[in-house]
C-alpha cells in the first residue's frame, strides 16, 4: 500500500473512531437498559400468558420472619424494620386489609353465601337454614352490622365464617404473630411496585432493606430474621454474576496483559491489543445502541466473549506485521475469511426468537468487523518490521512445537481424526442430555434457601407454580365461565387430586348468580319455617337488594386475581396441592380455559430455542465449510471440518460428562468455539509459516483458555457451563489445530497445488 | 414541722396512688370446669333480645360453649380461634382467633392477654371496664365489663355498633 493511502486510511479509521466516540458520548448516558432477567428469557409464543406473566404480582411479595426474642421486643424490632417508608416497598397492615375485608362483607349482605345454603336455599331446605341462623343467633361471637336487618338468615356472616384462613398465625395491625407462646414470631409481608428481576431496581430497595435488617440485628443480636422472596434470590444471582464476570474478566484481563509482556517484552502490542479491544468494543456498543432502543444488560455479558476473539486478530496482526509488509499483506486474506466464515455465522443469530443473542450477534459482528479494519489500517504504521522484540525461549518454544507437530505422520493423524470424529459424533449424538429447566440456571445459596421454607411453612400460604387462567369478554362472563368450573374443582378436591383453590368467583359472585340469589331469598322469606323465624325475632322480611357488588370493589390481595389485558379479561385461579394428571387437566378443556405453569412454559421456550441453537451450530458449521471450500478447497474444507468436528463435540462431551446434561449455555459456548476453532483452522491452512501461527495461535489459546477457564469456576451454573465448553473447545482446537499443516497442506503440496 | 407532716402526708397519698395502680385490677379467680350460663343478646336493630343457656367447660387448653336452650349448638373455643359442632365434626370459624382468645383470657384472668390488649377501669367495687386499647379488638368492641366478688360470675360485652351481650355465670351446682 503507497504511503498516501496509508496515510489516508489511517485518516479513515481514526475520523471513524472519532464518530463513534461522539456517537457514543452522545447517546450513551441517556441510553435505557433493560436489567430484567424475566424479560431477556425467551417468553411463551401466546400474547396474552406474555401480559399474564408480566402482570404477574406473585414474585413481588416478600415475607420476614423475626423470632428470637420475646413477643414486645419482636414488636418493637418489627416496627423499627418496617420504619423506613419507601415507594418501592409498601408492608401490608393485616389490621387495615381485616377492617376492608370486613366493610366488604358488610356492604355485600345477603349477596354472598356458601355453595351449602345456596343449594340449600335452591332445594328449598328452610328448616336447616332457621337452625343454622338460630345457632349462629346464639353464639357469643359478634355479628356483622346490620346483619340482621339485611341478611336476617345470617347467610353472609355464615359465608364469612366458613372461609378457609390456613396460615398458623394471627393478624394484628401491622403483621402477623404466633399464638405460640414459648415460640413468638412475627411474620412480615411487603409487596414491592418493582419488577424483582430489573437488576437496577432491585439492587437499590434490596440494599436499603438489608441495610435496615442489618441494624436491626446490630440494636437485637439475638433477633433472627428468614428472608423469603423472589428479590432476595434475584439480587443475590445478579450480584453474584455481576461480581464473577467482573472479577474473572479482571482477572483474565490481567493475565492477558502479563502474557503479553512476557512474551515481547513490551508496551507496544500491549498498546496496539487494547486499541482493537476498544475499538471492536465501542463498534459493538454503538451497533447495539443504533439497532435496539433498549438492549439488554446480559447481552453485554455474553458479548464480552468479542474480547477472545478480538484479541486473537490482534496477535495475528501484530506477530504478521513485526515480520516485515509481505508477510502482514499475506496474512491478511486468512485474518479477512476468519471473519467472513465467523460474521456469517454470528448473522444467523439473529434469526432466533431470543432477544439476548440477538443483540450479542449485533455486537459481535460490528466489533469484528472494527476489530478487523484497526488491524488492517493501524498496525503496520505503528508496528514496523521487527519493532518487537519477542522472547528468544517463546519463540524458540513454539518453533520446537511446530516442528513436533511437523513430524506427525498424516496418515495416522487423518485416520485418529476420522475416527476421532465419529466416536465423538457417534458418543455425542447417543448421550447428550440437554435441559432446559430455568430453575437450574441458577443456585441460591443454602441459607437462603432454608430460610425460603422456613417462612413458606410458617405461612402456609403455598400456591402451586401451575394455575388456571379463564379468559373472557368481560368480567360477568368470567365469573360465569369460574362458576362453570366448580364441580370439576369440587370432585378434584374430594377425590384427594386438589387439596383446595382461590377464585375470584368464591368472593364476587357473578351478576347472575347474585340475581338469583334475591330471587331465591324472596321465596325463602314466603316460606313457613323462615316466616316463623322472622315472627320470632320481629323482624320484617327485607325487599330485594337492589345494588349488586361489581369486580371494582374486590380488595387486595384478591383484586390481583382479575386482570385487564389487551382485547380481554382475565382471571387467575390458584391452586394448593395439585397432584392432577393431564388427563384430569384435559377434563378443563374448553374454549378459553388454560393451564398454565410459568416455569414448564419456559422451559419449553428454552427447550426449543436449545434446538434451535443446535440447528443454528449446524448450518453455521455448513457455511462455514462452503466458505473454506470456495476458499480453500476441499482438502483444506474437510480437515478443518474434522477439527471442528472434534473441538466442538469434544468440548460438549466433556461437558457432559462432567456436568451430567448439557444446557443452552453450553450450546452459546460452542458458537464461540466455532468461531475459535475456524480462525484457527483458517491460519493454519494458510501459506504462511507454521512456527509463526503456532505462536498466534498459542498466544490466543492461552488467554481464552484463562479467561474462559476461570469462567468454569463460577457459582452461577449458566457462567460455568458456558466457560467450561469455551475452555475445553478452545483447548481441543489448539491442540488439534496444528495438525492441519501436516493433514491438509502438506497433502497439497504433495500433490503440487500449493 | 407542719411543713414536715405536709410532706408526709403527701408523700403517702403518691406511695398509695403508685400502690394502687400497681396492684392489678382484676381480682378474680378463673374460671375452671363446668359452669352454667345464662346469655342475653341485645342486637342492634333486633327489636327483641335473644335469650339462650347452657354451660361451660373449661380447661386449662380450650372451653366448651354448650347452649342447651333454645337451640343445642357447641363451640369449641381454642387459642386458635372457634369451632362449631356441625355434623360430626368441629369445623373451625375463620376469623375467630382472636375472639376465642379473648373469651379464654376473660374466664381464665389471663392477666397478661387483658393488659397487653385493654386499657383497666374499676368502675364499681366488684367491677371491671376493659376498653380495647389494640386491633383487632378495638375494630369490633367498645368496652368490656367484668365483674364479680371473687370469681367472675357476669361479664357484659358491647360492640361498637352498640350490640351487647351479657352472660351471666351461674353456681356450679347449676351446670348439668
Amino acid at each position: 500500500m503507497s504511503w498516501v493511502k496509508r496515510q489516508a486510511s489511517l485518516l479513515c479509521w481514526l475520523a471513524g473512531c472519532i464518530t463513534l466516540v461522539l456517537y457514543l458520548a452522545l447517546t450513551l448516558p441517556s441510553a435505557q437498559w433493560s436489567s430484567s432477567i424475566m424479560a431477556a428469557m425467551p417468553g411463551s409464543a401466546n400474547v396474552w400468558q406474555q401480559q399474564l406473566l408480566q402482570n404477574n404480582q406473585s414474585s413481588r411479595q416478600l415475607s420476614l420472619v423475626l423470632t428470637g426474642l420475646p413477643l414486645e421486643t419482636l414488636q418493637q424490632a418489627a416496627t423499627f424494620i418496617q420504619q423506613p417508608e419507601t415507594n418501592q416497598l409498601t408492608w401490608y397492615a393485616p389490621g387495615t386489609m381485616l377492617q376492608q375485608l370486613q366493610q366488604y362483607y358488610q356492604q355485600h349482605q345477603a349477596l354472598l353465601v356458601s355453595p351449602t345454603q345456596l343449594t340449600q336455599l335452591k332445594t328449598g331446605q328452610y328448616d336447616a337454614l332457621v337452625a343454622a341462623a338460630w345457632q349462629r343467633l346464639h353464639s357469643p361471637a359478634p355479628l356483622l352490622d346490620g346483619a340482621l336487618t339485611q341478611d336476617p338468615l345470617l347467610l353472609t356472616q355464615q359465608f364469612v365464617e366458613q372461609q378457609t384462613f390456613s396460615s398458623a398465625l394471627q393478624p394484628r395491625q401491622d403483621w402477623f404473630e404466633s399464638t405460640a407462646p414459648q415460640a413468638p414470631t412475627i411474620l412480615l409481608h411487603a409487596s414491592l411496585s418493582i419488577d424483582p428481576f430489573d437488576r437496577a431496581s432491585a439492587g437499590l430497595v434490596a440494599a436499603n432493606l438489608e441495610q435496615q435488617l442489618q441494624l436491626a440485628q446490630q440494636r437485637w443480636p439475638q433477633l433472627n430474621i428468614a428472608r423469603s422472596g423472589v428479590l432476595f434470590h434475584a439480587v443475590i444471582a445478579a450480584d453474584n454474576a455481576s461480581f464473577e464476570m467482573q472479577f474473572y474478566g479482571g482477572l483474565s484481563l490481567l493475565a492477558i496483559m502479563l502474557l503479553l509482556w512476557f512474551s515481547f517484552a513490551s508496551f507496544r502490542p500491549l498498546l496496539l491489543a487494547l486499541t482493537v479491544l476498544v475499538c471492536a468494543s465501542a463498534s459493538g456498543l454503538a451497533a447495539l445502541l443504533w439497532f435496539y432502543p433498549q438492549p439488554h444488560v446480559l447481552a453485554l455479558v455474553f458479548a464480552t466473549t468479542l474480547i477472545g476473539i478480538a484479541i486473537d486478530y490482534s496477535f495475528h496482526g501484530m506477530l504478521a506485521a513485526n515480520r516485515g509488509a509481505g508477510y502482514f499483506q499475506r496474512m491478511l486474506p486468512s485474518l479477512a475469511l476468519g471473519l467472513l466464515t465467523t460474521v456469517m455465522g454470528y448473522l444467523l443469530l439473529t434469526l432466533l426468537p431470543f432477544t439476548v443473542l440477538n443483540q450479542v450477534a449485533v455486537f459481535i459482528c460490528a466489533g469484528l468487523l472494527a476489530a478487523y479494519l484497526t488491524v488492517r489500517l493501524v498496525f503496520q504504521r505503528f508496528l514496523p518490521q521487527h519493532s518487537m522484540p519477542t522472547q528468544a525461549k517463546m519463540l524458540a518454544w513454539c518453533h520446537v512445537l511446530s516442528q513436533r507437530y511437523m513430524q506427525v505422520n498424516r496418515r495416522a493423524a487423518l485416520i485418529f481424526w476420522l475416527v476421532a470424529s465419529a466416536l465423538i459424533s457417534t458418543a455425542l449424538l447417543s448421550q447428550a442430555q440437554f435441559i432446559s429447566d430455568v430453575r437450574l440456571f441458577n443456585q441460591s445459596p443454602p441459607q437462603l434457601l432454608a430460610q425460603e421454607q422456613h417462612v413458606r411453612a410458617l405461612s402456609r400460604q403455598t400456591w402451586d407454580s401451575r394455575f388456571i387462567v379463564v379468559l373472557a369478554d368481560n368480567a360477568e362472563q368470567l365469573l360465569q365461565r369460574e362458576q362453570q368450573l366448580l364441580p370439576v374443582l369440587e370432585r378434584w378436591r374430594d377425590e384427594g387430586k386438589l387439596r383446595g383453590w382461590q377464585a375470584v368467583s368464591q368472593q364476587l359472585p357473578s351478576l347472575q348468580q347474585q340475581d338469583e340469589l334475591q330471587q331465591l331469598l324472596q321465596h325463602a322469606y314466603q316460606s313457613a319455617p323462615v316466616q316463623a323465624y322472622l315472627a320470632q325475632l320481629q323482624l320484617p322480611a327485607p325487599a330485594p337488594l337492589q345494588q349488586r357488588a361489581f369486580a371494582d370493589a374486590l380488595l387486595p390481595p384478591m383484586n390481583l386475581q382479575l386482570q385487564d389485558l389487551d382485547s380481554q379479561q382475565a382471571s387467575v385461579i390458584l391452586l394448593r396441592g395439585n397432584t392432577l394428571s393431564a388427563a384430569d387437566q384435559a377434563q378443563l378443556a374448553a374454549s378459553d380455559v388454560y393451564w398454565l405453569d410459568p416455569i414448564v412454559d419456559t422451559n419449553r421456550s428454552v427447550a426449543q430455542l436449545n434446538a434451535q441453537l443446535r440447528l443454528w451450530l449446524g448450518v453455521a458449521f455448513a457455511i462455514a465449510l462452503l466458505l473454506l471450500l470456495w476458499w480453500r478447497g476441499s482438502v483444506a474444507a474437510f480437515s478443518i471440518a474434522l477439527m471442528l468436528l472434534i473441538a466442538l463435540g469434544g468440548s460438549l462431551l466433556i461437558s457432559q460428562l462432567l456436568q451430567q446434561h448439557l444446557n443452552i449455555f453450553n450450546l452459546i459456548g460452542a458458537l464461540l468455539v466455532l468461531a475459535l476453532a475456524l480462525d484457527y483452522g483458517v491460519f493454519f491452512t494458510s501459506d504462511l509459516p507454521h512456527d509463526e501461527v503456532v505462536q498466534a495461535v498459542l498466544l490466543s489459546a492461552s488467554t481464552s483458555s484463562l479467561a474462559f477457564g476461570l469462567l468454569s469456576f463460577s457459582q452461577t451454573p449458566a457462567v460455568a457451563s458456558f466457560g467450561l465448553t469455551v475452555f475445553l473447545g478452545v483447548m481441543l482446537a489448539a491442540m488439534l489445530s496444528p495438525l492441519l499443516n501436516v493433514i491438509a497442506v502438506q497433502e497439497l503440496k504433495i500433490r503440487g497445488t500449493v | 414541722m407542719k411543713q414536715l407532716a405536709l410532706c408526709l402526708l403527701l408523700s403517702s397519698a403518691l406511695l398509695s396512688h403508685s400502690l394502687f395502680a400497681c396492684q392489678p385490677l382484676l381480682r378474680l379467680q378463673p374460671v375452671l370446669g363446668k359452669t352454667a350460663f345464662e346469655q342475653v343478646k341485645t342486637i342492634q336493630g333486633l327489636p327483641v333480645p335473644i335469650k339462650s343457656a347452657g354451660y361451660l367447660d373449661i380447661s386449662s387448653a380450650e372451653m366448651l360453649w354448650h347452649t342447651t336452650t333454645p337451640v343445642d349448638n357447641m363451640l369449641r373455643i381454642t387459642p386458635a380461634g372457634v369451632s362449631q359442632w356441625q355434623q360430626g365434626n368441629y369445623v373451625d370459624l375463620a376469623g375467630s382467633a382472636f375472639i376465642g382468645q379473648l373469651m379464654l383470657a376473660v374466664m381464665r384472668q389471663d392477666q397478661s392477654f387483658i393488659q397487653q390488649y385493654f386499657h383497666l377501669t374499676a368502675t364499681t367495687e366488684d367491677c371491671t371496664l376493659l376498653q380495647p386499647s389494640q386491633a383487632p379488638l378495638k375494630g369490633i368492641f367498645r368496652d368490656i365489663i367484668l365483674c364479680g366478688a371473687e370469681q367472675l360470675n357476669q361479664l357484659k360485652i358491647t360492640e361498637l355498633n352498640g350490640s351487647t351481650t351479657l352472660i351471666t355465670l351461674l353456681p356450679a351446682a347449676d351446670a348439668p
